[in-house]
Protein backbone atom coordinates (compact mmCIF):
# COMPACT_ATOMS: atom_id res chain seq x y z
CA UNK A 1 0.00 0.00 0.00
CA UNK A 2 1.55 3.36 -1.01
CA UNK A 3 0.79 6.99 1.07
CA UNK A 4 0.37 10.11 -0.57
CA UNK A 5 2.86 12.62 0.71
CA UNK A 6 2.16 15.99 0.93
CA UNK A 7 4.28 17.97 -1.77
CA UNK A 8 4.85 21.27 -0.14
CA UNK A 9 5.80 19.84 3.00
CA UNK A 10 8.37 17.73 1.76
CA UNK A 11 9.74 20.43 -0.28
CA UNK A 12 9.75 22.31 2.83
CA UNK A 13 12.23 19.46 4.54
CA UNK A 14 14.05 20.01 1.30
CA UNK A 15 14.80 23.74 1.85
CA UNK A 16 15.43 23.27 5.45
CA UNK A 17 18.17 20.64 5.15
CA UNK A 18 19.85 23.01 2.16
CA UNK A 19 19.70 25.86 3.74
CA UNK A 20 17.73 27.90 1.13
CA UNK A 21 14.17 29.46 0.55
CA UNK A 22 11.21 26.96 -0.44
CA UNK A 23 10.80 29.25 -3.38
CA UNK A 24 14.05 28.21 -5.15
CA UNK A 25 13.02 24.33 -5.11
CA UNK A 26 10.41 22.78 -6.98
CA UNK A 27 9.65 18.84 -7.91
CA UNK A 28 12.23 18.71 -11.12
CA UNK A 29 15.19 20.16 -8.19
CA UNK A 30 17.78 17.47 -7.82
CA UNK A 31 21.62 16.81 -6.67
CA UNK A 32 23.58 18.70 -9.28
CA UNK A 33 20.81 21.06 -10.31
CA UNK A 34 20.27 23.03 -7.47
CA UNK A 35 22.83 25.64 -6.16
CA UNK A 36 23.01 24.05 -2.94
CA UNK A 37 22.94 20.21 -3.28
CA UNK A 38 25.79 18.81 -3.75
CA UNK A 39 27.06 15.13 -2.48
CA UNK A 40 27.11 17.08 1.28
CA UNK A 41 23.68 19.10 0.08
CA UNK A 42 22.23 15.53 -0.94
CA UNK A 43 23.63 13.67 2.82
CA UNK A 44 21.80 16.51 4.57
CA UNK A 45 18.70 15.89 3.02
CA UNK A 46 18.81 11.98 3.60
CA UNK A 47 19.63 12.97 7.02
CA UNK A 48 16.19 15.18 6.94
CA UNK A 49 14.16 12.42 5.37
CA UNK A 50 15.10 9.99 8.17
CA UNK A 51 14.39 12.10 10.64
CA UNK A 52 10.79 13.57 9.26
CA UNK A 53 9.82 10.06 8.07
CA UNK A 54 11.38 7.49 9.87
CA UNK A 55 13.12 5.67 6.93
CA UNK A 56 16.81 4.33 6.86
CA UNK A 57 19.02 5.44 4.55
CA UNK A 58 22.07 3.26 2.83
CA UNK A 59 24.38 2.96 0.26
CA UNK A 60 21.34 1.18 -2.10
CA UNK A 61 18.40 3.89 -1.68
CA UNK A 62 20.64 6.95 -1.22
CA UNK A 63 21.19 6.84 -5.25
CA UNK A 64 17.04 6.30 -6.05
CA UNK A 65 16.08 9.86 -4.67
CA UNK A 66 17.81 11.65 -6.46
CA UNK A 67 15.23 14.72 -7.29
CA UNK A 68 12.38 16.12 -5.36
CA UNK A 69 10.51 13.54 -7.68
CA UNK A 70 12.17 10.17 -7.09
CA UNK A 71 11.73 11.23 -3.26
CA UNK A 72 8.36 11.62 -3.06
CA UNK A 73 8.36 8.32 -5.23
CA UNK A 74 10.49 6.98 -3.03
CA UNK A 75 8.45 7.61 0.08
CA UNK A 76 5.04 6.79 -1.59
CA UNK A 77 6.26 3.52 -1.89
CA UNK A 78 8.13 2.29 1.30
CA UNK A 79 6.45 4.19 4.37
CA UNK B 1 63.10 -4.56 -4.04
CA UNK B 2 61.34 -7.67 -5.87
CA UNK B 3 58.03 -6.27 -8.06
CA UNK B 4 55.35 -9.41 -9.01
CA UNK B 5 51.51 -9.67 -7.68
CA UNK B 6 51.91 -11.15 -3.96
CA UNK B 7 52.45 -14.83 -3.78
CA UNK B 8 49.85 -15.58 -1.07
CA UNK B 9 47.76 -17.64 -3.89
CA UNK B 10 44.96 -19.01 -1.77
CA UNK B 11 44.41 -15.61 1.00
CA UNK B 12 41.43 -12.83 -0.98
CA UNK B 13 42.74 -10.42 -3.51
CA UNK B 14 39.74 -8.40 -4.37
CA UNK B 15 36.57 -8.82 -2.59
CA UNK B 16 33.39 -7.27 -4.71
CA UNK B 17 30.12 -6.84 -2.86
CA UNK B 18 29.45 -10.78 -2.10
CA UNK B 19 32.38 -11.87 -4.51
CA UNK B 20 35.90 -12.93 -3.47
CA UNK B 21 38.13 -12.97 -5.83
CA UNK B 22 41.99 -15.12 -4.47
CA UNK B 23 45.03 -14.23 -5.29
CA UNK B 24 45.03 -17.62 -7.66
CA UNK B 25 42.26 -15.88 -9.06
CA UNK B 26 43.95 -12.92 -9.79
CA UNK B 27 47.40 -14.67 -10.96
CA UNK B 28 45.60 -16.67 -13.66
CA UNK B 29 43.58 -14.07 -15.13
CA UNK B 30 46.70 -11.86 -15.40
CA UNK B 31 48.15 -14.60 -16.74
CA UNK B 32 45.20 -14.76 -19.56
CA UNK B 33 45.99 -11.13 -20.19
CA UNK B 34 49.53 -11.08 -20.61
CA UNK B 35 48.96 -13.80 -23.44
CA UNK B 36 46.11 -11.74 -24.68
CA UNK B 37 48.17 -8.62 -25.11
CA UNK B 38 51.13 -10.81 -26.37
CA UNK B 39 49.26 -12.82 -29.13
CA UNK B 40 47.50 -9.53 -30.51
CA UNK B 41 50.65 -7.57 -30.44
CA UNK B 42 49.42 -5.13 -28.37
CA UNK B 43 51.15 -2.37 -27.33
CA UNK B 44 48.19 0.33 -26.52
CA UNK B 45 45.13 -0.50 -24.19
CA UNK B 46 42.61 1.57 -23.20
CA UNK B 47 40.68 0.65 -20.29
CA UNK B 48 37.09 1.24 -20.14
CA UNK B 49 36.04 -0.22 -17.02
CA UNK B 50 34.23 -0.12 -13.17
CA UNK B 51 36.59 0.02 -10.38
CA UNK B 52 37.20 -4.22 -9.63
CA UNK B 53 38.55 -7.65 -10.64
CA UNK B 54 38.79 -7.14 -14.00
CA UNK B 55 39.84 -4.18 -14.42
CA UNK B 56 42.83 -4.51 -11.91
CA UNK B 57 43.82 -7.43 -13.71
CA UNK B 58 43.68 -5.42 -16.98
CA UNK B 59 45.89 -2.65 -15.86
CA UNK B 60 48.52 -5.20 -13.74
CA UNK B 61 48.80 -7.56 -16.76
CA UNK B 62 49.28 -4.36 -19.20
CA UNK B 63 52.13 -3.25 -16.81
CA UNK B 64 53.39 -6.60 -16.40
CA UNK B 65 53.90 -7.19 -20.18
CA UNK B 66 54.99 -3.84 -21.10
CA UNK B 67 51.64 -2.42 -22.63
CA UNK B 68 51.05 1.39 -22.22
CA UNK B 69 47.39 1.22 -20.13
CA UNK B 70 45.26 4.48 -20.25
CA UNK B 71 42.71 3.75 -17.67
CA UNK B 72 39.21 5.35 -17.75
CA UNK B 73 36.32 6.51 -15.86
CA UNK B 74 33.75 4.12 -16.37
CA UNK B 75 31.19 7.14 -16.55
CA UNK B 76 33.46 9.33 -19.08
CA UNK B 77 31.32 10.37 -21.77
CA UNK B 78 31.62 8.78 -24.87
CA UNK B 79 32.37 12.05 -26.49
CA UNK B 80 35.42 12.48 -24.29
CA UNK B 81 36.32 8.95 -24.70
CA UNK B 82 36.83 9.23 -28.52
CA UNK B 83 38.82 11.63 -27.57
CA UNK B 84 41.10 10.24 -25.59
CA UNK B 85 41.02 6.87 -28.24
CA UNK B 86 41.97 9.72 -30.97
CA UNK B 87 44.57 10.95 -28.73
CA UNK B 88 46.23 7.96 -27.01
CA UNK B 89 45.97 5.71 -30.51
CA UNK B 90 45.15 2.38 -29.04
CA UNK B 91 45.43 -1.25 -29.81
CA UNK B 92 42.38 -1.97 -28.45
CA UNK B 93 39.79 -0.71 -26.14
CA UNK B 94 38.37 -3.04 -22.90
CA UNK B 95 35.73 -0.68 -22.28
CA UNK B 96 32.13 -0.99 -20.65
CA UNK B 97 30.22 0.08 -24.09
CA UNK B 98 30.58 -2.12 -27.11
CA UNK B 99 33.51 -0.34 -28.42
CA UNK B 100 35.73 -1.90 -31.72
CA UNK B 101 39.10 -0.79 -32.00
CA UNK B 102 40.65 0.48 -34.34
CA UNK B 103 43.23 -2.57 -34.95
CA UNK B 104 39.52 -4.51 -35.34
CA UNK B 105 40.04 -6.62 -32.00
CA UNK B 106 36.71 -6.70 -30.34
CA UNK B 107 36.82 -5.15 -26.82
CA UNK B 108 35.21 -8.35 -25.42
CA UNK B 109 37.36 -9.24 -22.79
CA UNK B 110 39.36 -12.51 -23.35
CA UNK B 111 37.56 -15.99 -21.80
CA UNK B 112 39.58 -18.37 -22.29
CA UNK B 113 43.02 -18.09 -23.28
CA UNK B 114 46.30 -20.46 -22.68
CA UNK B 115 48.06 -18.63 -19.77
CA UNK B 116 51.50 -18.49 -19.94
CA UNK B 117 53.60 -20.49 -17.32
CA UNK B 118 55.26 -17.42 -15.16
CA UNK B 119 54.26 -14.09 -14.52
CA UNK B 120 56.92 -12.07 -16.57
CA UNK B 121 59.11 -10.04 -14.19
CA UNK B 122 57.96 -6.56 -15.12
CA UNK B 123 61.61 -4.90 -13.94
CA UNK B 124 63.13 -6.20 -17.38
CA UNK B 125 61.23 -4.00 -19.65
CA UNK B 126 62.35 -0.78 -20.52
CA UNK B 127 62.31 1.97 -17.63
CA UNK B 128 62.10 4.69 -20.06
CA UNK B 129 59.00 2.93 -21.66
CA UNK B 130 55.20 4.52 -20.99
CA UNK B 131 53.84 2.96 -18.00
CA UNK B 132 50.67 4.44 -18.53
CA UNK B 133 48.86 7.52 -19.70
CA UNK B 134 46.52 9.14 -17.75
CA UNK B 135 43.85 12.20 -18.84
CA UNK B 136 43.27 15.20 -17.06
CA UNK B 137 41.76 18.44 -16.99
CA UNK B 138 43.74 20.89 -19.38
CA UNK B 139 43.47 24.95 -19.75
CA UNK B 140 43.49 24.79 -23.38
CA UNK B 141 39.91 23.70 -23.00
CA UNK B 142 40.87 19.87 -23.58
CA UNK B 143 42.23 17.25 -21.94
CA UNK B 144 45.30 16.15 -21.78
CA UNK B 145 47.13 12.86 -21.69
CA UNK B 146 50.26 12.45 -19.46
CA UNK B 147 52.67 9.89 -20.02
CA UNK B 148 54.42 8.14 -17.06
CA UNK B 149 57.46 6.23 -17.69
CA UNK B 150 57.96 2.77 -16.02
CA UNK B 151 60.35 3.91 -13.97
CA UNK B 152 58.34 6.94 -12.29
CA UNK B 153 55.57 4.44 -11.65
CA UNK B 154 58.10 1.86 -9.48
CA UNK B 155 60.01 4.62 -7.61
CA UNK B 156 56.70 5.70 -6.49
CA UNK B 157 55.66 1.70 -5.65
CA UNK B 158 59.00 1.23 -3.90
CA UNK B 159 58.18 4.11 -1.40
CA UNK B 160 54.27 3.42 -1.24
CA UNK B 161 55.06 -0.63 -0.56
CA UNK B 162 57.81 0.42 2.08
CA UNK B 163 56.18 3.26 3.61
CA UNK B 164 52.10 1.97 3.93
CA UNK B 165 53.63 -1.22 4.40
CA UNK B 166 50.72 -3.06 3.99
CA UNK B 167 50.28 -7.13 4.89
CA UNK B 168 48.17 -9.67 3.36
CA UNK B 169 45.87 -9.14 6.81
CA UNK B 170 45.09 -5.77 5.61
CA UNK B 171 41.88 -4.57 3.76
CA UNK B 172 42.56 -1.41 1.45
CA UNK B 173 39.21 0.36 0.54
CA UNK B 174 39.55 1.27 -3.19
CA UNK B 175 37.90 4.47 -3.58
CA UNK B 176 38.77 6.31 -6.44
CA UNK B 177 37.38 5.28 -9.94
CA UNK B 178 40.18 4.30 -12.64
CA UNK B 179 40.30 7.11 -14.00
CA UNK B 180 41.96 9.12 -11.29
CA UNK B 181 45.93 8.25 -10.85
CA UNK B 182 45.01 7.62 -6.68
CA UNK B 183 43.72 4.03 -7.90
CA UNK B 184 46.95 3.35 -9.71
CA UNK B 185 48.68 3.30 -5.68
CA UNK B 186 45.95 1.62 -4.88
CA UNK B 187 45.54 -1.35 -6.98
CA UNK B 188 49.36 -2.24 -7.35
CA UNK B 189 50.60 -1.32 -4.10
CA UNK B 190 47.98 -3.64 -2.24
CA UNK B 191 48.03 -6.26 -4.43
CA UNK B 192 52.11 -6.19 -4.59
CA UNK B 193 51.72 -6.22 -0.89
CA UNK B 194 49.30 -9.26 -0.69
CA UNK B 195 46.60 -7.10 0.67
CA UNK B 196 42.72 -7.22 -0.22
CA UNK B 197 41.01 -4.95 -2.20
CA UNK B 198 37.63 -3.63 -1.72
CA UNK B 199 36.40 -1.68 -4.20
CA UNK B 200 33.79 1.03 -3.55
CA UNK B 201 32.16 1.64 -7.19
CA UNK B 202 28.33 2.18 -6.91
CA UNK B 203 27.56 5.82 -6.09
CA UNK B 204 25.66 4.79 -3.07
CA UNK B 205 29.07 3.59 -2.01
CA UNK B 206 30.85 6.48 -2.68
CA UNK B 207 28.69 8.68 -0.72
CA UNK B 208 27.86 6.38 2.13
CA UNK B 209 31.05 4.56 2.38
CA UNK B 210 30.67 3.92 6.27
CA UNK B 211 28.95 1.24 6.03
CA UNK B 212 31.73 -0.32 3.63
CA UNK B 213 34.25 0.77 5.68
CA UNK B 214 32.63 -0.65 8.78
CA UNK B 215 31.32 -4.37 7.21
CA UNK B 216 34.58 -5.20 5.52
CA UNK B 217 36.76 -3.86 8.32
CA UNK B 218 38.55 -1.87 6.16
CA UNK B 219 42.28 -1.41 7.87
CA UNK B 220 43.63 1.27 4.86
CA UNK B 221 42.15 3.77 3.68
CA UNK B 222 43.15 6.46 0.45
CA UNK B 223 40.40 9.03 -1.00
CA UNK B 224 40.25 12.65 -1.48
CA UNK B 225 39.55 14.54 1.99
CA UNK B 226 36.17 15.30 0.69
CA UNK B 227 35.32 11.79 2.05
CA UNK B 228 35.89 13.10 5.24
CA UNK B 229 32.85 15.62 5.53
CA UNK B 230 30.73 13.14 3.75
CA UNK B 231 31.35 10.75 6.75
CA UNK B 232 30.86 13.71 8.87
CA UNK B 233 27.61 14.91 7.46
CA UNK B 234 26.25 11.18 7.37
CA UNK B 235 26.93 11.00 11.07
CA UNK B 236 29.78 8.05 10.27
CA UNK B 237 32.74 9.69 11.78
CA UNK B 238 32.83 8.10 14.78
CA UNK B 239 34.58 4.29 16.07
CA UNK B 240 31.37 2.58 15.36
CA UNK B 241 32.49 2.91 11.49
CA UNK B 242 36.35 3.36 11.81
CA UNK B 243 37.11 1.43 14.19
CA UNK B 244 39.10 -1.26 11.93
CA UNK B 245 40.82 1.55 10.27
CA UNK B 246 44.66 1.85 10.79
CA UNK B 247 45.96 3.82 8.19
CA UNK B 248 44.33 6.74 6.37
CA UNK B 249 46.18 8.66 3.05
CA UNK B 250 44.36 11.68 1.33
CA UNK B 251 45.92 13.64 -1.78
CA UNK B 252 43.88 16.06 -4.70
CA UNK B 253 42.33 18.62 -2.40
CA UNK B 254 43.56 20.39 0.79
CA UNK B 255 43.47 18.54 3.76
CA UNK B 256 42.19 20.68 7.13
CA UNK B 257 43.33 20.70 10.77
CA UNK B 258 39.56 20.47 11.44
CA UNK B 259 39.27 17.24 9.48
CA UNK B 260 42.29 15.73 11.28
CA UNK B 261 41.07 16.44 14.42
CA UNK B 262 37.33 14.96 13.67
CA UNK B 263 39.77 11.77 12.62
CA UNK B 264 41.22 11.58 15.44
CA UNK B 265 38.84 11.83 17.94
CA UNK B 266 36.97 9.15 15.93
CA UNK B 267 40.33 6.82 16.43
CA UNK B 268 43.27 8.04 18.20
CA UNK B 269 45.57 5.32 17.12
CA UNK B 270 45.21 6.02 13.23
CA UNK B 271 47.75 7.02 11.15
CA UNK B 272 47.23 9.64 8.22
CA UNK B 273 49.36 10.67 5.56
CA UNK B 274 48.19 13.74 3.54
CA UNK B 275 50.21 13.73 0.36
CA UNK B 276 50.60 16.25 -2.60
CA UNK B 277 51.60 15.88 -6.13
CA UNK B 278 50.15 16.40 -9.87
CA UNK B 279 49.27 13.30 -12.02
CA UNK B 280 52.16 15.41 -14.14
CA UNK B 281 54.79 14.12 -11.84
CA UNK B 282 53.21 10.81 -10.80
CA UNK B 283 50.96 9.66 -8.86
CA UNK B 284 52.12 12.01 -5.33
CA UNK B 285 55.64 12.84 -4.53
CA UNK B 286 55.51 14.41 -1.23
CA UNK B 287 53.73 13.26 2.00
CA UNK B 288 53.35 14.12 5.66
CA UNK B 289 52.94 11.06 8.16
CA UNK B 290 50.57 12.16 11.36
CA UNK B 291 49.76 10.82 14.08
CA UNK B 292 47.81 11.98 17.37
CA UNK B 293 50.56 12.45 19.29
CA UNK B 294 52.62 15.08 16.39
CA UNK B 295 49.88 16.35 14.04
CA UNK B 296 49.33 19.93 15.73
CA UNK B 297 53.22 20.31 14.50
CA UNK B 298 51.93 20.17 11.32
CA UNK B 299 48.93 22.39 11.20
CA UNK B 300 48.21 26.13 9.87
CA UNK B 301 45.88 27.07 7.70
CA UNK B 302 45.89 23.48 6.02
CA UNK B 303 47.98 20.54 6.87
CA UNK B 304 51.86 20.58 5.62
CA UNK B 305 52.54 19.07 2.77
CA UNK B 306 55.79 17.19 4.22
CA UNK B 307 58.58 16.02 2.47
CA UNK B 308 59.46 14.75 -0.51
CA UNK B 309 59.67 10.72 -1.28
CA UNK B 310 62.65 9.61 -2.53
CA UNK B 311 63.72 10.64 -6.37
CA UNK B 312 62.23 14.21 -5.76
CA UNK B 313 63.08 17.53 -4.98
CA UNK B 314 61.09 20.42 -4.51
CA UNK B 315 61.50 24.64 -5.27
CA UNK B 316 59.56 27.53 -4.61
CA UNK B 317 60.07 30.17 -7.41
CA UNK B 318 59.86 32.67 -4.23
CA UNK B 319 61.04 30.79 -0.71
CA UNK B 320 60.62 33.77 1.60
CA UNK B 321 59.33 32.82 4.41
CA UNK B 322 55.30 33.25 4.50
CA UNK B 323 55.14 33.87 1.05
CA UNK B 324 53.70 31.93 -1.36
CA UNK B 325 55.91 30.46 -4.34
CA UNK B 326 55.36 28.27 -7.33
CA UNK B 327 55.84 24.80 -6.82
CA UNK B 328 58.65 23.17 -9.15
CA UNK B 329 58.87 19.58 -9.04
CA UNK B 330 62.38 18.06 -9.83
CA UNK B 331 63.15 14.87 -10.91
CA UNK B 332 63.95 11.90 -12.93
CA UNK B 333 60.46 10.18 -12.29
CA UNK B 334 58.37 12.96 -13.32
CA UNK B 335 56.08 12.29 -16.39
CA UNK B 336 57.34 12.21 -19.79
CA UNK B 337 55.24 15.06 -21.37
CA UNK B 338 51.59 14.69 -23.12
CA UNK B 339 50.69 12.89 -25.18
CA UNK B 340 50.08 16.11 -27.55
CA UNK B 341 53.56 17.41 -27.38
CA UNK B 342 53.07 20.92 -29.86
CA UNK B 343 51.17 22.00 -26.70
CA UNK B 344 52.65 24.43 -23.95
CA UNK B 345 53.70 22.42 -20.49
CA UNK B 346 55.20 22.89 -17.53
CA UNK B 347 57.69 20.50 -18.37
CA UNK B 348 61.39 21.61 -18.60
CA UNK B 349 64.85 21.25 -17.31
CA UNK B 350 66.79 22.66 -14.30
CA UNK B 351 70.56 23.18 -13.86
CA UNK B 352 71.01 21.86 -10.44
CA UNK B 353 74.33 20.94 -8.89
CA UNK B 354 75.87 21.49 -12.68
CA UNK B 355 73.71 18.69 -14.02
CA UNK B 356 70.38 19.57 -16.04
CA UNK B 357 67.68 18.06 -14.27
CA UNK B 358 63.91 17.15 -15.21
CA UNK B 359 61.71 19.49 -14.07
CA UNK B 360 57.70 20.61 -14.00
CA UNK B 361 56.65 24.06 -12.58
CA UNK B 362 52.88 22.93 -11.02
CA UNK B 363 51.42 26.16 -10.76
CA UNK B 364 50.97 25.16 -7.51
CA UNK B 365 51.35 28.15 -4.72
CA UNK B 366 52.85 27.21 -1.39
CA UNK B 367 54.71 28.89 1.34
CA UNK B 368 56.79 28.00 4.16
CA UNK B 369 56.32 28.00 8.11
CA UNK B 370 58.35 26.61 10.94
CA UNK B 371 59.76 24.67 8.58
CA UNK B 372 56.85 23.21 6.94
CA UNK B 373 55.64 23.22 3.41
CA UNK B 374 51.51 24.53 3.25
CA UNK B 375 49.67 24.57 0.10
CA UNK B 376 48.32 28.11 -0.81
CA UNK B 377 46.32 27.87 -3.74
CA UNK B 378 46.70 28.33 -7.66
CA UNK B 379 46.48 31.38 -9.28
CA UNK B 380 44.89 30.35 -12.80
CA UNK B 381 41.75 28.53 -13.44
CA UNK B 382 42.63 25.27 -12.26
CA UNK B 383 41.07 24.24 -8.97
CA UNK B 384 39.47 21.14 -7.19
CA UNK B 385 35.68 19.60 -6.89
CA UNK B 386 35.81 16.66 -4.58
CA UNK B 387 39.24 15.91 -6.06
CA UNK B 388 39.06 16.10 -9.67
CA UNK B 389 40.89 18.50 -11.20
CA UNK B 390 39.01 20.66 -13.12
CA UNK B 391 39.90 23.64 -15.48
CA UNK B 392 37.58 26.27 -16.19
CA UNK B 393 38.58 26.92 -19.54
CA UNK B 394 36.94 23.38 -20.50
CA UNK B 395 33.93 24.43 -19.33
CA UNK B 396 33.85 27.84 -20.98
CA UNK B 397 35.02 25.58 -24.06
CA UNK B 398 32.58 23.25 -23.75
CA UNK B 399 29.64 25.80 -23.47
CA UNK B 400 31.27 27.60 -26.67
CA UNK B 401 30.94 24.51 -28.72
CA UNK B 402 27.11 24.37 -27.79
CA UNK B 403 26.63 27.88 -29.28
CA UNK B 404 27.14 30.15 -26.35
CA UNK B 405 28.44 33.71 -27.83
CA UNK B 406 30.52 33.91 -24.39
CA UNK B 407 30.89 31.83 -21.40
CA UNK B 408 32.72 32.48 -18.16
CA UNK B 409 33.24 30.24 -15.21
CA UNK B 410 34.21 30.52 -11.96
CA UNK B 411 33.78 28.94 -8.22
CA UNK B 412 32.05 30.12 -4.95
CA UNK B 413 32.08 27.05 -2.28
CA UNK B 414 32.88 24.48 -4.40
CA UNK B 415 30.18 24.94 -6.53
CA UNK B 416 30.97 25.65 -10.38
CA UNK B 417 28.93 29.11 -11.82
CA UNK B 418 28.79 29.54 -15.38
CA UNK B 419 27.53 32.94 -16.80
CA UNK B 420 26.89 32.75 -20.52
CA UNK B 421 25.72 34.88 -23.04
CA UNK B 422 23.11 32.87 -25.65
CA UNK B 423 20.48 34.52 -27.81
CA UNK B 424 17.60 31.78 -26.57
CA UNK B 425 18.98 29.83 -24.40
CA UNK B 426 17.56 26.20 -23.07
CA UNK B 427 19.17 25.10 -19.92
CA UNK B 428 17.92 21.30 -19.93
CA UNK B 429 19.46 21.96 -23.97
CA UNK B 430 22.51 23.23 -22.69
CA UNK B 431 23.04 20.98 -19.80
CA UNK B 432 22.11 17.80 -22.62
CA UNK B 433 25.24 18.71 -25.07
CA UNK B 434 27.59 19.46 -21.89
CA UNK B 435 26.88 15.45 -20.32
CA UNK B 436 28.10 14.09 -23.86
CA UNK B 437 31.55 16.13 -23.40
CA UNK B 438 32.33 16.71 -19.79
CA UNK B 439 32.41 14.43 -16.84
CA UNK B 440 29.79 14.73 -14.32
CA UNK B 441 32.32 16.45 -11.64
CA UNK B 442 32.57 19.59 -14.45
CA UNK B 443 28.79 20.17 -15.25
CA UNK B 444 28.04 23.31 -13.39
CA UNK B 445 26.27 23.52 -10.02
CA UNK B 446 24.46 26.50 -11.79
CA UNK B 447 24.23 28.27 -15.52
CA UNK B 448 23.27 31.75 -15.44
CA UNK B 449 22.28 33.63 -18.25
CA UNK B 450 22.94 36.70 -18.90
CA UNK B 451 22.12 39.54 -21.77
CA UNK B 452 25.65 40.68 -21.28
CA UNK B 453 28.40 40.32 -18.46
CA UNK B 454 29.86 43.51 -16.18
CA UNK B 455 32.93 44.86 -16.90
CA UNK B 456 35.60 46.94 -14.77
CA UNK B 457 37.35 49.94 -15.12
CA UNK B 458 40.03 48.37 -16.94
CA UNK B 459 37.21 46.47 -19.18
CA UNK B 460 38.12 42.95 -17.74
CA UNK B 461 34.96 40.77 -17.04
CA UNK B 462 34.22 41.53 -13.21
CA UNK B 463 33.05 38.21 -12.52
CA UNK B 464 33.10 38.92 -8.86
CA UNK B 465 30.15 41.43 -9.40
CA UNK B 466 28.78 39.15 -11.44
CA UNK B 467 28.78 36.54 -8.40
CA UNK B 468 27.60 39.49 -5.99
CA UNK B 469 24.49 40.37 -8.38
CA UNK B 470 23.66 36.26 -8.67
CA UNK B 471 23.74 35.72 -4.77
CA UNK B 472 21.42 39.24 -4.77
CA UNK B 473 19.22 37.80 -7.07
CA UNK B 474 19.41 34.08 -6.08
CA UNK B 475 16.26 33.01 -5.19
CA UNK B 476 13.97 36.25 -6.32
CA UNK B 477 13.99 34.43 -9.76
Amino acid sequence: MSIMIDRNELIEVIALALDCPTASINFESGLGHHLNWDSLGHLCIMGALEDRYKIEINENNITKMLTVRDISEYLENNI
Amino acid sequence: MHFRISESCGSPAVIEKEITFSYNDLHRRVNELCAFYQSHGIAKVLIHLDQGFEAYAFIIAAFIAGVTFCSVNSDTPESRLLYYESLFEPDTIISVLNHQSAAGINSAAPQTIKSTQTLLEPQFLNPRGIAYVIFTSGSAGLPKGVKITRAGLLNFLQWSISEYAVSPGDIWGQYSNIGFDLSICDIFTATYSGAVLVPLKSHGEKMLPGPTIKNKQITFWHSVPSVIDLLNKAGQLNKQYLSSVKKMTFCGEKLYPAQLELLFAANTDLTIYNTYGPTEATVFCIAQKLTAANYRAYCDKTVALGEPIPGYELSLSDPADGTAGEITILSDFIGAGYLDNARASGYTTRMVAGRSQRAYITGDYAYKKNGCLYYEGRKDRQVKILGNRIDLSEIDSSLRRYGCAAAISTVVDQKIISFVIHSCYDETETRTFLKHWLPTAFMPHRIVPLHEFCYNSNQKIDIGLMVSNLQRNEYND
